[in-house]
């Protein structure tokens, strides 16, 4: 138990992590709603995605001022001429969305969800304004100076026209943009009669060059992202074919080729494990742009399947490498050998969606172990030590995060209780998180299948599950002391190794940060678009989706643009590792795990 | 077989008690379980698990050794076990070619009421 101060600077030090954490996140969260979410690292598509969500705050900031004068009836102090630029700059907002859409963005959709939240907003203002005294006067004026406008707009469609001949789509869709704004500004107070005489002359016509633009714009913009997904494409044949060749290549001569050298069996197994990684992450990216590009092509729509067929024909080519490697190993290399693949191991098999590779590469493993009966012995001596020991280890955390389960809901029944849809169907990002936080933040949620980044890092990611995913910040003065509980159990001993793959993969994944679930409170929650990311998963998440077929994802309800995810940051309150269990009771901390005395201390002298 | 008392008398079928060397220059480990090996456990069920200095049994005669305990009394039921800074005290009584016998006493909590609970108790072992 640790006393009751510490509890509370370690609380304090939780809520810092994620402070520091939160700058530079691009995504609309509880505390801040209104950010755009993001958009994929392209300059054209971060340069639109700035402008948009800059016209939505400017927009908004706008519409506010308008607001806080109606509330104190002193609407007549704004200028009509306010008014209507407040209705451009939503105007543009939507324009920016449309530029996003046509790149695939589901950020486009969202701006045009704002746009529209914003212009009922404006428009119920609209309505009132005109009934003020003077007000009708004043668009009388309006009115007459819009016909002028819109009757001088003649050459700017022609022109319009010309540039879309000449497919000069940048400078066509600016010339629209333009002219149509200005005469908005204007037109925003006037109903469909009155428009037509005046805006209908220049924008009707004007739509449907941009209707023309923006479906040739989409063209080139799917043809992009069809370069940039097959540059980036997953070569799960190659991979294969490769580890055929590394495999025939250890059983003839104990060595296999990797980029251009020839190495032992472990260090190629390492290599095919990063190969793996990269290989699922290209899958992953891929998806996401397959949901984006509209045209079907065969060969993308079966990537989930060719995905799932690679993730299963790699366990038993995993395992063959080791057994190919195993026949040549001598006795005298026994030893390391089996060391050096049992490190390899404990960072491949926890990515694991399930023990499909552990079990794979067992027969292999003692294979090597029997080559030296010594060695053989070694094995069995600390399997017999510290097997037993992790198995209770194991029920005993298991047992304390089951009594305390059933208390909290899963994320799925905590977002639906929430009313929170994983996708844009009704209302804008913005708005989901206006309406939902105050039911999310703050509750209790449990995460499950987490891991840890390792290294300095005091964060642990949840892998990603029924749209939503989500980080810990650790609690490292606790988590390192159940760490050394842990290394003490298992005997690790410096120039001693672990001998057990058991053994070594529970002290890497409780070094890295991993657990099998994490109870605690809600403390951000940010919302990013489904496809943005899948398309755009960094290495550094390649902790994302476990090592095995991607997930299924439902469309049914809305487009795939529409879909999202919901990030949380969780504030943790008990942590299950698969073999501890620790209790953070504010402010003061407990621990359900035994330390056990050193050896001989209590013996009698 | 070991008889503990816990929050009730709990007889737990067969006593396993093993010194195991590891090697790498680790401690020995003395293990006592009611089953060798996970396919044979049944319930209730129990393991200690402690590190000593000895080389044999009989040189543990009379000797507290501390450990940890953990305790099941059915298979999906709550787990008894010995907390971090209380580890609970073994002391063979008897260590003979015949028989291993010893007592326990201690303290361990319940994960399900996270309650600590006496523990004391005797266990032999037929080596015959």
């Amino acid at each position: 138990m640790m006393i009751l101060q510490r509890g509370s600077v370690f609380f304090l030090f939780l809520l810092a992590s994620f402070s520091l954490a939160d700058r530079g996140v691009a995504a609309p969260s509880n505390f801040d709603p209104y950010a755009a979410m993001d958009v994929r690292p392209e300059e054209r598509q971060q340069h639109l995605k700035a402008n948009g969500e800059k016209l939505y705050r400017d927009a908004k900031a706008e519409l506010k001022k308008i607001q806080e004068k109606r509330e104190k009836g002193q609407l007549q102090q704004i200028k009509l001429e306010a008014i209507g630029q407040t209705w451009g700059l939503m105007l543009q907002l939507s324009w920016a969305g449309s530029q996003l859409q046509i790149r695939g963005e589901s950020t486009g959709s969202d701006f045009q969800w704002r746009a529209k939240e914003l212009k009922t907003e404006l428009l119920a203002i609209i309505a009132e304004y005109r009934k003020l005294p003077g007000v009708a006067k004043q668009l009388g004026k309006n009115l007459a100076r819009l016909r002028i406008e819109s009757n001088a707009t003649k050459p700017l469609l022609e022109r319009a026209q010309t540039l879309a001949e000449q497919k000069q789509w940048d400078q066509m869709e600016a010339l629209i943009y333009k002219t149509t704004n200005s005469l908005e500004e204007m037109g925003c107070w006037y109903d469909f009669k009155e428009r037509k005489y005046s805006v209908a002359k220049f924008v009707n016509p004007a739509s449907g060059l941009l209707t023309k633009g923006y479906a040739a714009r989409k063209e080139a913009a799917e043809a992009a992202m069809i370069a940039a997904r097959a540059k980036q494409a997953p070569d799960f044949k190659g991979i294969l074919d490769q580890i055929g060749v590394a495999t025939a290549s250890l059983r003839n001569s104990g060595q296999a080729e990797v980029n251009g050298q020839a190495v032992a069996g472990p260090l190629v197994l390492r290599h095919f494990a990063g190969q793996w990684l990269k290989t699922q992450n290209a899958a992953v990216r891929c998806q996401g742009l397959t949901w984006v590009i509209k045209a079907e092509e065969p060969e993308w729509t079966q990537l989930r399947d060719n995905q799932a067929k690679f993730s299963e024909d790699m366990i038993p080519a995993m395992g063959g490498l080791i057994a190919a490697d195993a026949a040549n190993v001598t006795a005298e290399k026994a030893r390391d050998r089996y060391v050096a693949y049992l490190g390899v191991l404990s960072t491949l098999v926890p990515l694991m969606g399930d023990d499909g590779l552990a079990k794979a590469v067992e027969p292999a493993l003692s294979e090597i172990a029997s080559k030296s009966p010594e060695l053989a012995a070694e094995v069995d001596a600390y399997r017999r030590a510290t097997s037993p020991l992790l198995r209770w280890r194991q029920r005993t955390a298991e047992a304390y995060a089951r009594v305390r389960q059933p208390t909290v809901p899963p994320v799925k029944k905590l977002l639906a209780s929430a009313g929170f849809q994983p996708a844009l169907k009704e209302a804008s990002a913005t708005e989901l998180i206006l309406q939902t936080k105050d039911k999310l933040v703050g509750q209790p949620i449990m995460l499950v299948d987490i891991v840890g980044m390792g290294g300095a890092s005091n964060m642990s990611w949840s892998r990603y599950n029924n749209r939503s995913y989500g980080r810990v910040a650790l609690p490292k003065p606790v988590v390192d002391a159940e760490i050394a509980a842990l290394r003490s159990d298992l005997m690790v001993k410096e120039g001693a190794p672990l001998l057990t793959l058991e053994a070594e993969t529970a002290i890497v994944t409780a070094q890295r940060g991993d657990f099998v679930s994490v109870v605690g409170k809600v403390r951000n929650m940010y919302i990013e678009p489904l496809i943005w990311r899948y398309a755009t998963i960094p290495p550094t998440l390649q902790t994302f989706l476990p090592l095995g077929p991607l997930p299924l994802e439902n469309q049914s309800t809305a487009p795939w643009r529409s879909q999202i995810v919901v990030r949380f940051d969780v504030m943790p309150q008990w942590l299950q590792n698969k073999y501890y269990f620790v209790e953070l009771l504010n402010p003061s901390t407990k621990s359900h795990l035994p330390l056990k005395a050193k050896p001989g201390t209590d013996k009698k002298r | 077989m070991m008889e503990l008392t816990l929050d009730k008398p709990v007889k737990i079928d067969g006593a396993h008690v093993s010194l195991i060397a590891v090697p790498g220059g680790r401690p020995t480990v003395l293990q006592i379980a009611n089953c060798e090996d996970e396919s044979d456990e049944t319930y209730p069920s129990m393991l200690f698990h402690a590190e000593v200095s000895g080389g044999a049994l009989s040189e543990l005669t009379n000797e507290k050794v501390s450990g940890q305990l953990f305790v099941r009394t059915t298979e999906n039921g709550p787990v008894y076990h010995s907390s971090r800074n209380q580890p609970v005290e073994l002391t063979i009584t008897t260590a003979d070619e015949n028989t291993v016998a010893g007592e326990i006493k201690g303290q361990v909590v319940n994960t399900e009421t996270n309650k600590p609970v006496t523990v004391t108790g005797k266990f032999s072992e037929s080596l015959q």
